[in-house]
């Protein structure tokens, strides 16, 4: 037992989809984010290209102060270099010139003196740096005085005065290995202590030391001296033929037209550099300044190009837009068309079978009359002969007349017993006047069912409708269909007559085409709550499954392509929602269908207007 | 009181047309009358109707259901139907059980209906019917060739496997054709298509079976016009309609039963009587004349171009006098 009800949708108004409005809007801020976004990146690959190029900058600024750091470093190191071996140079010369003949005896005799007395005189902390004492710098002084001192002090003196004249040689030191300063060309410093010095640890032990250093005053041979650079060399001196140290040299030399010289170079190099820095910079700036205006044009060109795109789909859909319109429209003219089919076919269904009502009220009583009229002339010669026999009559005043009928003998055998039953043919007229009623009839529904002549919206008894529309369905459908009708007292409702009459018809016609053979469809009306409901329901094959969903369907039909448009129900469904009802149906296959329809007793104003 | 001239039954459910029929037909026959197919089978079984006179749309029953059923408990009664405006699509699914000697349109004329019933009264009461043999053999009696007229290549073939080896056939898609075989064979059943080549055949038929009423017709039909189902059969007395799709069960019952009435027609030559048909209106003659002739002319080209023994023209004539008279 399959029991399966299906309830119509509510109507839902289908709004139109504003294709032009909807595309506008949501292509534009999609242009408008595809814009922004080209914006964004545009700016964000000037500002790393000018990242790049600032960087770029500063490498290249790096690269060139190192390279003129290096240059004049290394030019420094080479003057270095250069004259520390001119000085072992120097002082080999010395030694051998100086040593032997001079020196040496001298050395000798200095380094009898003692200095570990001094040395063991106490320092000073002057601001955390050891410091001689006054004592100490007395001691030593001291020393130096007991040096000067010593024979032939002034001799090696005066020759070496002589030797280093006009050289660059700006002051010579002389230290014994012990460290004491046994000679200087300034001879304040004879006497000094340089045992803690790195540059003499390293001359003792056999390995040069240089220092290169900027003097704003030094005492030379010349005289003293303003600004100048120097380098100071510590030598070892060997005793001539051995590998023996016996003392050590510090040999000054000035190289400060040396050092302006490679100061030039390098701030020339510098200012080379500069301007280069300048130029690298300038150029930067004019790529970028190009990357920007080239990024700007970027920008202007795709904005119009993406207007131009907007433009151009806009115009596309613009013209999509009306050409749906116009298919809509199109469809909607069809449809009208169709349901106006729908009605025609139905209105033909109607007329075909009223014409075939009409046929048998016409046939007996076109017989009847047609007999009727036969059988008048079957009464005339009796009728001839009352005449005759009353005319006679009306001559004489007597009560008793002889007529001589020899005459009429012969006419008077004619009529026959069966000629003279008028009873008869008043039963022939009084059939063709049940006749004449019954088309009258027919006319009335007819007129009824249209409702031509009346206001579109009336008080309606929907009873009478129903009995109305099963009077027309009964001159269409099978004889052997059974129609029962079961009418509860209804209010009246206002309403269309003409409209309703074709949904019921649509239904009845539907119930009755759904019987094979005999069967029964039942209209019921009642009052249900608020509403007026009708039933139609038959005994006939019910609806298959998977026609059941479809049953309201615009143009879905299971009759044959010219008995159904697939138009009835969806029509029907239509004007029972414009009055604010609903129709639904249920169904079981083989045993049969019921519609319910119900209307509001109050219809809607949609209803009204319609 | 005049004598009646038969016993008729008259079944409709409207009582005024029932009672307007008793007038018409009283003063002549004697007349019963049922309101429903039911209520007159049993007065067919009580009754030896001459004449069964049917309304086609009734509750419960149709008229040719009613007259099927009546013509197997009552043979011999001529059986009409009274059929209105809009009952004809129901029609062909049972007259071919029903045999059925007159459609009668309603409102009928008043003459007419007279004029039939008397001759459908003389028909019952002079020829009786012959006992029905029902054989279910395919077989022509006397070596007769079934003529098939048809240009339906799959119906010949499904007809051709329908029928015995022993049975004769001849088959043409011409009409001309046609009516030459039908005066040089012994032809006992014509099986047609109603069209052939967008040409009407039904009038030929009809002009045939006036001619030749011991002929059995068959009509092959697509479309189910019921005015043409009529109009055959007042007018052709076509004995079976064989709808299509053809059904190769149907045919052979069709064809055996065809057959069969063919034996009972060649037996008792009378026996046409009961199948004699409306006649033509001299017009329509004319004009099926003119219609064959322009025919003939029209395929005589080209069976002159065969170069055949006998001239076409002088086979068709036979066939045309025969026709024509």
């Amino acid at each position: 037992m399959s029991k399966s009800a299906v309830s119509s949708d509510k109507k839902t108004l289908v709004q139109r989809f504003h294709l032009v409005r909807f595309f506008s809007i949501g292509a534009l801020i999609m242009f408008a984010v595809v814009a922004l976004a080209l914006i964004y990146f545009e700016n964000d690959q000037s500002a790393f290209f000018g990242d790049v190029q600032g960087q770029q900058n500063q490498n290249f600024q790096k690269v060139q102060k190192d390279f003129s750091e290096l240059q004049e470093s290394v030019a420094r190191r080479d003057l270095l270099a250069i004259h520390e071996s001119g000085n072992v140079n120097l002082t080999r010369l010395f030694a051998n010139a100086l040593w032997e003949s001079e020196f040496a005896p001298f050395v000798a005799k200095a380094s009898q003196l003692p200095i570990q007395p001094c040395r063991n005189l106490p320092s000073i902390d002057v601001d955390g740096k050891k410091k001689n004492s006054p004592e100490k710098n007395a001691c030593y002084d001291n020393l130096g005085d007991q040096v000067m001192a010593i024979e032939g002090f002034p001799d090696i003196n005066d020759s070496v005065f002589r030797s280093m004249k006009n050289s660059s040689v700006l002051k010579i030191k002389v230290f014994d290995t012990r460290g004491l300063t046994v000679y200087s060309s300034d001879h304040s410093q004879i006497g000094d202590d340089k045992v803690n010095n790195p540059g003499w640890q390293s001359a003792l032990k056999g390995t040069p030391a240089s220092t290169l250093t900027h003097r704003g005053k030094f005492d030379a041979f010349e005289g003293t001296l303003e600004d100048r650079d120097v380098i100071g060399s510590y030598q070892p001196v060997y005793k001539p033929g051995t590998n023996t140290i016996v003392g050590v040299f510090e040999v000054y030399s000035d190289v400060t037209p040396f050092l302006k010289t490679i100061k030039t170079t390098s701030e020339q190099i510098q200012s080379v550099a500069a301007k280069n820095q300048e130029q690298v910079e300038d150029v930067a700036l004019a790529n970028q300044i190009k990357v920007e205006k080239t990024s700007t044009t970027t920008i202007t060109i795709v904005l119009g190009l993406l207007v131009l795109l907007f433009g151009g789909l806009y115009l596309i859909v613009r013209k999509a837009d009306k050409i749906l319109e116009e298919q809509a429209a199109d469809k909607e003219q069809a449809q009208q068309q169709l349901a106006q089919a729908e009605k025609m076919a139905s209105l033909g269904q109607m007329v075909a079978g009223v014409a075939h009502q009409l046929n048998t009220p016409i046939a007996f009583s076109h017989n009847n009359v047609s007999m009727v009229k036969e059988g008048l002339e079957y009464l005339n010669p009796p009728l001839k002969l009352a005449k005759q026999f009353a005319d006679l009559t009306k001559g004489v005043e007597a009560d008793k007349v002889s007529v001589n009928i020899s005459r009429s003998r012969q006419f008077i055998e004619e009529v026959a017993e069966s000629d003279t039953d008028t009873g008869m043919l008043q039963e022939m007229l009084s059939d063709t006047v049940d006749g004449l009623d019954q088309m009258r009839e027919l006319v009335e529904n007819l007129r009824d069912f249209t409702r031509l002549d009346r206001t579109k919206i009336t008080e309606f008894d929907l009873n009478k409708g129903l009995k109305n529309v099963i009077y027309i369905a009964r001159t269409v459908i099978s004889k052997e269909v059974e129609i029962i009708e079961e009418y509860g007292d209804l209010p009246e409702v206002m309403c269309n007559p003409s409209q309703l009459n074709q949904v019921f018809l649509n239904l009845v016609n539907n119930a009755a085409q759904s019987i094979n053979g005999a069967g029964t469809v039942t209209v019921r009306s009642r009052v249900d709550g608020d509403m007026v409901r009708i039933e139609v329901a038959d005994t006939g094959t019910g609806i298959d499954d998977e026609h059941v969903n479809h049953v309201f369907e615009s143009y879905y039909t299971t009759k044959p392509d010219d008995q159904g448009t697939g138009l009835g129900l969806s029509i029907a469904r239509n004007i029972v929602e414009e009055y604010g009802g609903t129709i639904d149906f249920d169904t079981q296959v083989g045993v049969g269908t019921t519609f319910h329809v119900l209307i509001p007793q109050q219809i809607s104003a949609a209803g009204q207007a319609a | 009181m005049a004598t009646k001239l038969g016993l008729i039954l008259c079944v409709d459910d409207e009582p005024n047309i029932l009672r307007s029929l008793h007038w018409l037909l009283g003063r002549r026959f004697e007349v019963k009358t049922a309101e429903s197919g039911q209520a007159a089978l049993p007065l067919v079984k009580e009754f030896d109707f001459d004449v069964i006179i049917s309304d086609q749309r009734m509750p419960g029953m149709t008229g040719a259901e009613f007259l099927r059923e009546a013509r197997k408990i009552s043979p011999r009664s001529m059986r009409l139907l009274l059929t209105g405006y809009s009952d004809m699509s129901a029609i062909l699914r049972s007259v071919n059980e029903s045999e059925i000697y007159r459609f009668i349109k309603k409102p009928w004329d008043m003459k007419t209906l007279v004029t039939v019933t008397e001759e459908a009264c003389m028909i019952a009461q002079s020829e009786p019917v012959p006992d029905e043999e029902e054989k279910n053999e395919v077989a022509s009696p006397d070596g007769e060739a079934i003529l098939i007229l048809d240009d339906d290549r799959l119906i010949i073939s499904e007809l051709e496997t329908a029928i015995d080896k022993s049975v004769k056939i001849i088959h043409t898609e011409n009409l001309a054709e046609a009516v030459a075989i039908l005066s040089e064979q012994k032809i006992g059943v014509v099986i047609s298509n109603t069209h052939i080549a967008n040409m009407d055949v039904t009038s030929l038929l009809k002009i045939i079976k006036q001619n030749i009423p011991d002929l059995v017709c068959v009509v092959i039909s697509e479309k189910t016009d019921a005015d043409m189902v009529i109009d055959l059969i007042n007018e052709g007395q076509v004995y079976r309609f064989i709808p299509k799709p053809l059904k190769s069960g149907f045919i052979k019952l069709v064809l055996s039963s065809a057959l069969n009435k063919r034996r009972q027609l060649s037996k008792d030559p009378g026996y046409a009587k009961r199948h004699a048909v409306e006649v033509m209106s001299a017009e329509n003659v004319k004009n099926l004349q003119d219609q064959i002739t322009k025919m003939v002319e029209k395929s005589k080209a080209h069976h002159d171009a065969a170069g055949e023994e006998v001239p076409f023209m002088q086979r068709v004539a036979g066939g045309l006098r025969r026709l024509f008279g």
